[in-house]
């Protein structure tokens, strides 16, 4: 429920943040007392790439703990995992500006993945093993801080993104202007693996999973960015755009399957450098 | 049913006051007084679908809910039994549309303003969509367990299917929308998180349930059906050969929920004999991005949705009661046609 009320939050937090994108855009003729719209309204397509991180990987057992149902069967954590584009970034922007302040709404998809690499985590608790003829109920297994090789692509995120950015259109020079913002997005979040999830295969040593049980779930999420860039307006109806994109995107997912199944979240975190193209509309 | 009513009266109010508030009458700097306006008539229209939408499109749903109850009591496979739920309530809704554009055009003034800032339409719509149940959680009539499954599988044995009515300017748009949902539970492993004690008929005590379980569940388990009933209101952003808009609702669901097994609980001790057939209003909420485009009296749209439908019902019988609940989340692709009103 408090996962709902946060996307309820979001949903409503970016279309206030795409207010100003209309209302920026008016101004007052004094000559006719009408309100009239400005012509810098655009849309604009970019592309993109640049590296990333898992901030905070969090995992914990969809199962409560035998001994004390109120917490789980086991946590763990992992601080940091490298990650980098599995495709570029690519993007469509709709936006406006008037003066100073401008906003857009921005379509984006991102896909990044985890290269090959030792990953350190936190865990406690224990994991339970599947019933066998000699243990009819199962078996408990402790778990302790440890660390696991991750082949490359372990885990693949696509994120299609849907969200307003509200941003300050600089007057710099004739032709450029740079531009700074803050965006909120809704985004769905696509995550792959070749195998059944992180948990199932940190324990892979006393596990016998089923290696054709892959991971592919698709789920709702959040993110914000933080772009900072340049409008370079080359003629009347076309400008060139770059910028640098600071994004986090909040992902929660679920993973791994029978008494390995698992609650994950994480945010991944990526510092994009995009370049685009646009066009003024009337 | 008293309930039931309550809410749909509930509906009709705040939408009734929503939309006049909007619509406050024609400045008579812009249009003599009495004159008859698009606003104006589009008000009247609205007080005229509006109950019969709210009156009968729940008892037809309830029906179809009836006939398709049945359906699976004589064996009909689900398929079969769905699509005899579907029948009733469309029906319902072909005439609603056929007496109300018959009143549209014989009974209501014509519009005399030539006004082409707002439009006023009605859509119909198809939404396939992804879905899933979220935080399944069950607990005991009896206080003695609790139970709690993360996620479980759904699918549609038909998508989604609309009808919504409104307007439009060009900067933002209201509308008044129902919508038949028939989701089902897919056949799969599921893995449930219990604690507790739980009642076995068999050795008339309480037993100790492990902390994790797995049950096999199949096919159509749950049969979800809805009628939602709603608001949407939404931003029109700039037109660039398709119009973009943004925006969220939220409204009444009727939800029926139906089973071949009691309930969760007795199906994991393999019980499952008598069908579930409960009935229950609840809320849901969505957001929505969509892309119009327009033709001179008529559009198509695209609209992407996350849509969070709340559950809320009992289930089981005798010492094996229990109180269910969770939340149906979906990703609906909605496509539609739009006709103006005028």
């Amino acid at each position: 429920m408090d996962y709902n009320i946060k996307i309820f939050k979001i949903i409503i937090i970016t279309f206030w943040v795409l207010v100003p994108m209309r209302t920026v855009s008016q101004s007052f003729d004094p000559e006719t007392g009408k309100t009239v719209y400005s012509s810098n309204k655009y849309i604009s397509v970019y592309m993109g790439a640049g590296p990333g991180s898992l901030e905070n990987f969090y995992a914990e057992s969809a199962f409560s703990s035998p001994e004390n149902p109120s917490e789980r069967l086991w946590t763990a954590n992992v601080l940091d995992v490298t990650t980098k584009n599995s495709l570029p970034q690519i993007g469509l922007k709709l936006g406006g500006w008037k003066g100073w302040f401008g906003g857009e709404l921005d379509l984006s998809f991102l896909s990044h993945n985890t290269p090959d690499q030792v990953v350190y985590y936190d865990s406690h608790g224990q994991i339970k093993l599947p019933p066998t003829p000699d243990y009819p109920e199962g078996a408990y297994f402790p778990v302790g801080p440890d660390s696991v090789a991750i082949p490359d692509q372990f885990l693949t995120f696509n994120s299609f993104s849907i969200g307003g950015i509200a941003y300050l259109n600089i007057p710099f020079i004739k032709n450029i202007n740079p531009t700074i913002g803050f965006g909120l997005s809704f985004a769905m979040n696509n995550v792959k693996s070749d195998y059944p999830g992180p948990g199932s295969y940190a324990a892979k040593n006393i596990l016998n999973f089923d290696e054709s049980e892959r991971l592919n779930t698709t789920d709702f999420g959040w993110g914000f960015d933080i772009p900072i860039g340049l409008k370079y307006l080359a003629k009347d109806n076309i400008f060139f755009t770059t910028e640098l994109r600071i994004s986090q995107k909040h992902i929660s997912f679920v993973s791994s399957d029978a008494y390995q199944k698992e609650k994950d979240e994480t945010v991944l975190q990526s510092f994009q450098i995009n370049l685009g193209v646009g066009k003024f509309i009337n | 049913m008293a309930k039931l009513f309550q809410y749909c009266f509930c509906l009709f109010m705040v939408s009734s006051i929503s939309l006049s508030n909007i619509y406050s009458d024609d400045s008579t700097s812009q249009v003599e007084q009495g004159a008859v306006t698009q606003k104006k008539v589009f008000k009247k229209y609205l007080k005229t679908i509006l109950p019969a939408n709210l009156f009968f499109g729940p008892y037809a749903f309830i029906y179809g809910v009836t006939i398709g109850g049945q359906a699976i009591v004589d064996g009909d496979p689900p398929l079969k039994a769905n699509t005899k739920w579907l029948v009733a309530p469309l029906l319902a809704g072909a005439l609603i549309q056929l007496n109300t554009s018959e009143i549209k055009t014989t009974v209501l003034k014509k519009p005399t303003d030539d006004d082409n800032s707002t439009l006023y339409y009605n859509i119909v719509y198809v939404g396939p969509d992804i879905s899933s149940i979220k935080d399944f959680n069950a607990k005991g009539d009896d206080g003695k367990w609790s139970a709690n499954v993360i996620e479980a599988e759904t699918g549609t044995d038909y998508p989604p299917l609309g009808y919504r009515t409104g307007f439009s300017t060009s900067s933002f748009g209201v509308d008044f929308e129902m919508s038949l949902l028939a989701h089902h539970t897919l056949e799969q492993r599921a893995y449930y998180n219990f604690e507790g004690e739980i009642y076995v008929e068999g050795l008339n005590d309480y037993y100790p349930l492990p902390t994790s379980k797995e049950i096999d569940l199949p096919t159509h388990f749950l049969m979800l059906h809805s009628m939602y009933m709603g608001i949407n209101a939404y931003y029109v952003l700039p037109n660039f050969g398709v119009t973009p808009y943004i925006g969220a609702g939220g409204g009444v669901l009727l939800n029926s929920i139906q089973s071949q097994y009691p309930g969760p609980a007795n199906l994991a001790q393999e019980d499952g004999a008598l069908a579930l057939d409960e009935m229950e209003l609840n809320w849901g909420y969505h957001g929505m991005v969509g892309f119009r485009y327009m033709r001179e009296k008529s559009f198509y749209y695209l609209e992407l949705r996350p849509t969070f439908h709340n559950f809320q019902y009992e289930s089981g019988l005798d010492r094996l009661k229990e109180h269910d609940q969770f939340v149906l989340q979906s990703f609906q692709i909605q496509l539609g046609v739009g006709k103006s009103i005028f």
